[in-house]
């Protein structure tokens, strides 16, 4: 081994390791804080994917995910009903996750936008299969019925009556030009509908069947712009009442 | 004796061992820091605060892995926080030219063709560049590093480190130009 008594800041350095000034960190240390900083990441990315898919649940809920199915105007509506709060928070989660995986090999060896795009195409695709299963229904439902401060008045809020021009239930009524539709949170309300409402060519309703109507509301009956079933598959709304059960 | 072998043997204890990878980085550090920074001022102190840094957390050093970058890593974050302190250099969370993909980049014949007139220029220039092209250009023709460890250091892509060493050499050759209108390229 070669030596170099010459070298001053070698010898300094020397100095005050033997001294105990200068002190090696234990591979503890190192392991904890990467432990801590993978559960960090996790924390970041759980509370991404919850918002993500309470955003999808949200519009689900009010009936707003079929917006975009009635054209500009649903898209309109949509732009102003949109949960935007949840939706920069879902964000903000997803850059903060996106910042902490920078840290990894992984992740600084690819472009940023290569695992931005990664990060989001995962939050989106965890969100909207978490919001199909009965997860934000089950929180929902404990909320309301345990009155957990805040989140239950959150959830409890999307099945609250409101005037909008989306409407999601299912058919208890028929007679002729006139629906009765029971929401998810249990309200009756009459639907008319003429010549002029906009359908699926050879649609046939009946009784039962679920669907969303886009129409203004008036002395408690919707005039139907257009009407559309539910596809088969949507997470059907829990009503307040069920919530509360 | 290999780097990471000695690094091995510091973490089991032997600081004679740290005293051997002190002797073989002090040059190579204090010439990076001093063309890094364009600042012969203090850097013995920043060299010294990286070897503090180096052997309080060696323990991170993982000996299946290379140490020179990881060295180097160390001190590139010594110099930038020193760079930072005296204003001359902003924190920015990521770098525009890390952003997009880039075409896989290759070290190339030519490139080492130019590495004495590369290397004269940058010492003609050095402060004139901006620190983001200076680093690359003195781990690059200076520190001998190869692309694979240069990313490392800098945690960028691989890609990355071929383009803004491209963009490097252009301002350095347009900074020279300048300064010496009788250069032919």
């Amino acid at each position: 081994m070669s030596n170099n008594n010459n070298n001053p800041l070698r010898e300094a350095v020397l100095e005050a390791i033997k001294k105990g000034k200068v002190h090696m960190r234990p591979r503890w240390h190192f392991v904890l804080r990467a432990w801590l900083f993978a559960v960090g990441c996790l924390l970041v990315f759980l509370t991404a994917l919850y918002l993500t898919s309470l955003v999808i649940f949200a519009l689900q809920q009010t009936g707003n995910w079929f917006a975009p199915d009635f054209g500009s105007r649903g898209w309109r509506h949509l732009f102003f009903v949109f949960p935007w709060v949840l939706t920069v928070l879902a964000l903000a989660c997803i850059l903060v996750l996106e910042l902490l995986v920078r840290y990894y090999t992984f992740a600084y060896r690819r472009p940023i936008l290569l695992s931005l795009v990664l990060v989001l195409v995962i939050a989106l695709g965890g969100g909207h299969v978490v919001a199909r299963t009965s997860f934000h229904q089950r929180i929902s439902s404990f909320s309301v019925r345990h009155r957990v401060p805040f989140a239950a008045d959150y959830y409890r809020h999307f099945g609250m009556p409101r005037m909008r021009p989306i409407h999601l239930g299912t058919i208890t009524g028929m007679a002729s030009g006139t629906l009765t539709l029971v929401e998810p949170n249990e309200e009756e309300f009459v639907v008319s509908y003429g010549l002029e409402t906009r359908r699926r060519p050879g649609m046939v309703l009946t009784l039962g069947d679920t669907v969303v109507v886009f129409g203004d509301q008036a002395s408690g009956t919707v005039r139907a712009f257009e009407i559309r079933e539910v596809p088969a598959g949507f997470n059907f709304p829990m009503s307040r009442q069920r919530m509360a059960r | 004796m290999p780097d990471e072998d000695i690094a091995r043997q510091v973490q089991q204890g032997d600081v004679e061992a740290f005293g051997i990878l002190m002797n073989r980085y002090e040059p190579k550090l204090t010439r990076y820091g001093r063309k890094f920074l364009a600042d012969e001022e203090h850097i013995t102190d920043l060299v010294q605060d990286v070897f503090i840094k180096t052997y309080t957390n060696i323990q991170q050093f993982d000996a299946s892995r290379r140490f020179s970058p990881w060295i180097y890593r160390v001190a590139h974050n010594v110099f930038v926080n020193a760079l930072v302190k005296r204003g001359r250099e902003r924190l920015v969370p990521f770098d525009l030219d890390t952003l997009l993909p880039h075409l896989s980049a290759k070290e190339t014949a030519d490139e080492a063709t130019h590495r004495d007139e590369l290397r004269s220029m940058l010492d003609d220039c050095l402060g004139q560049i901006s620190s983001k092209y200076r680093e690359i250009l003195v781990l690059y023709y200076f520190e001998e590093l190869e692309y694979k460890e240069i990313a490392e250091v800098l945690h960028i892509p691989i890609a990355t480190v071929g383009v803004r060493l491209q963009r490097a050499r252009k301002e350095l050759t347009k900074v020279f130009a300048e300064a010496h209108p009788n250069y032919e390229q």
